[in-house]
């Protein structure tokens, strides 16, 4: 291999999935290939280096396998992975590189990191950067990015209220494997012997409604062959960012009925807005085998913004989704115009732009029981005539973040707190 | 010149080549067209590569109105708006 990027491909997975033991066995298979390993790890303590080191020929001694360790490099060691980079290219000649994150790192931040570099993302230079001014990524070409997933803990994952600490931010598992899925190139579902094929069959059937661009690979033991995740040149940050299926079910919505293995997705559109009490208590009690649902609504009584909505698995996550273009003085309303025509055919004349878009995505679920559901949460004839203000609304609320801080010592609560919710107390 | 209504629209044009897109933010930013700016900051669906530029571009021209406004928009996700606020 003569080139002159090195290409990478990035690991990800929760943990347990087998991310080291698929990473082990391609060095052990490509041994003709001159391959150096970063291996991120939360602890203090790199066991999964270790690992590595202990079950392949490759060594620290050699400059081959760079830990990255006490952090994760999808947030605070961003800095420090470039920096591990540059280094490493400075240090020794290689053809590959293989990066394997920790189980709680998030593919979309490292993909950035690794395309945009120092110059061009929102990073703080480092010392290292800012003496040497070797910007890593003119060495290195992010080339494919791979989740593995765990056949075996697949379905548990999604139904799984566990948590885990990166950092100070608390990360829900299924939301994570979410995450995971939804931005990369190569789905490895390891572990297929511990399950059955009708199971597989399940678990590839919502792999390919979540994330509808990747390749999908069984593997048992993490023994994959090296072509399926080396030198694929199939990463396209672009196309990985707007891959996953919700998005695409966004675009062109469809009811997709008729998939196979009870694995199907459909789009709820209202007019009317959502009433506070009805649509918290659906949320509380969404059907599990919605194992996905993503979009914006409108909540009666909130008539300036939208609410962004994103469930996965058991957590559902709220945000604040942008100001209804109703809301903006008329010179404003008129440049969105221009640039998005389309816009005056769904204009209402009295509520413009409002409305909610949810897609849903999930496995069994009764489309005409849940849409109906959602309909029944939507205001009647005369709730649409009634004072909105009066509904008790559980939602949270967007502050500035110093007027939550003011409000702390009352019995208010933050925006940002308030993101992850609970909505039944 | 385009006028910054056809600019922005071309910041927000999903059609539009990338570089063009990001040139005409730098076109917002050289005619010191904040509005404009600031819409393309609010303006949900938007990539936020883009979001980020138009910020940038409002801080470059110290249009600490636009920032202002954008650091007390609740509406907006809660980085661009803490972005907004160092930016001031």
């Amino acid at each position: 291999m003569s080139r002159e990027t090195i290409p990478v491909t990035v690991l990800s997975g929760n943990l347990g999935a087998g991310k080291t033991t698929v990473l082990n066995n391609l060095l052990n298979t490509r041994t003709d290939l001159d391959i150096a390993v970063l291996v991120n790890d939360m602890g203090e303590v790199n066991v999964d280096a270790d690992r590595v080191a202990e079950h392949s020929d490759i060594s620290e001694d050699d400059e081959e396998l760079i830990e990255l360790s006490n952090g994760c490099i999808c947030c605070e060691l961003r800095g420090d992975l470039l920096d591990a980079l540059a280094k490493l290219a400075r240090a020794r000649e290689f053809e590959y590189l293989v990066i394997e994150s920790t189980g709680v790192a998030e593919p979309l931040p490292v993909a950035q990191t690794l395309t945009m570099g120092f110059d061009q993302s929102d990073l703080d230079p480092t010392e290292f950067y800012e003496e040497t001014g070797i910007e890593p990524m003119d060495y290195y070409e992010l080339d494919t990015t791979v989740t593995v997933v765990d056949a075996h803990q697949f379905w548990t994952t999604f139904d799984s209220t566990e948590s885990l600490m990166d950092g100070d931010t608390e990360k829900d598992l299924g939301s994570l494997l979410v995450e995971q899925i939804e931005f990369c190139d190569v789905l490895l579902v390891n572990k297929c012997d511990l399950v059955d094929e009708a199971t597989l069959n399940e678990i590839e059937a919502m792999l390919e409604v979540l994330q509808p661009r990747a390749e999908i690979v069984r593997t048992e033991h993490g023994a994959v062959d090296p072509d399926a995740i080396l030198d694929t040149g199939r990463f396209d940050f672009e196309a990985a960012s707007q891959s996953a299926g919700w998005m695409q079910e966004l675009e062109e919505p469809h009811a997709s009925a008729e998939e196979e293995h009870g694995v199907t997705s459909f789009v709820f559109e209202s007019s009317r807005p959502f009433h506070p009490e009805r649509f918290a208590d659906l949320l509380n009690e969404l059907p599990t085998n919605v194992v996905r649902s993503k979009g914006h609504f409108w909540l009666a009584g909130r008539e300036d913004i939208a609410l962004g909505i994103d469930v996965a698995g058991q957590s559902i996550r709220l945000t604040p989704a942008g100001r209804w273009l109703a809301t903006l003085p008329w010179d404003e309303q008129a440049q969105y115009f221009e640039a998005y025509p389309e816009l005056e055919e769904t204009w209402h004349p009295e509520y413009g732009d409002r409305g909610s878009q949810l897609v849903l995505i999930g496995t069994d679920i009764d489309h005409d029981d849940l849409r109906a559901d959602l309909e029944t949460a939507t205001l009647t004839n005369e709730e649409m005539d009634a004072d909105w203000s009066a509904f008790e609304d559980r939602f949270p609320t967007f502050e500035r973040p110093e007027d939550a801080e003011e409000a702390a010592d009352g019995e208010a609560q933050s925006a940002e707190s308030a993101e992850e919710v609970g909505l039944a107390d | 010149m385009s006028s910054p209504r056809s600019l922005f629209r071309t910041v927000v044009d999903k059609n539009a080549p990338r570089g063009t897109r990001e040139d005409a933010i730098d076109e917002l930013a050289d005619e010191r067209a904040t509005t404009q700016l600031r819409l393309v900051v609010v303006t949900s669906g938007l990539d936020g590569r883009y979001r980020r530029q138009a910020l940038n571009a409002l801080s470059r021209c110290r249009a600490t109105d636009a920032l202002d406004k954008l650091a007390n928009d609740t509406s907006l996700a809660p980085p661009l708006r803490e972005r907004a606020q160092e930016a001031l």
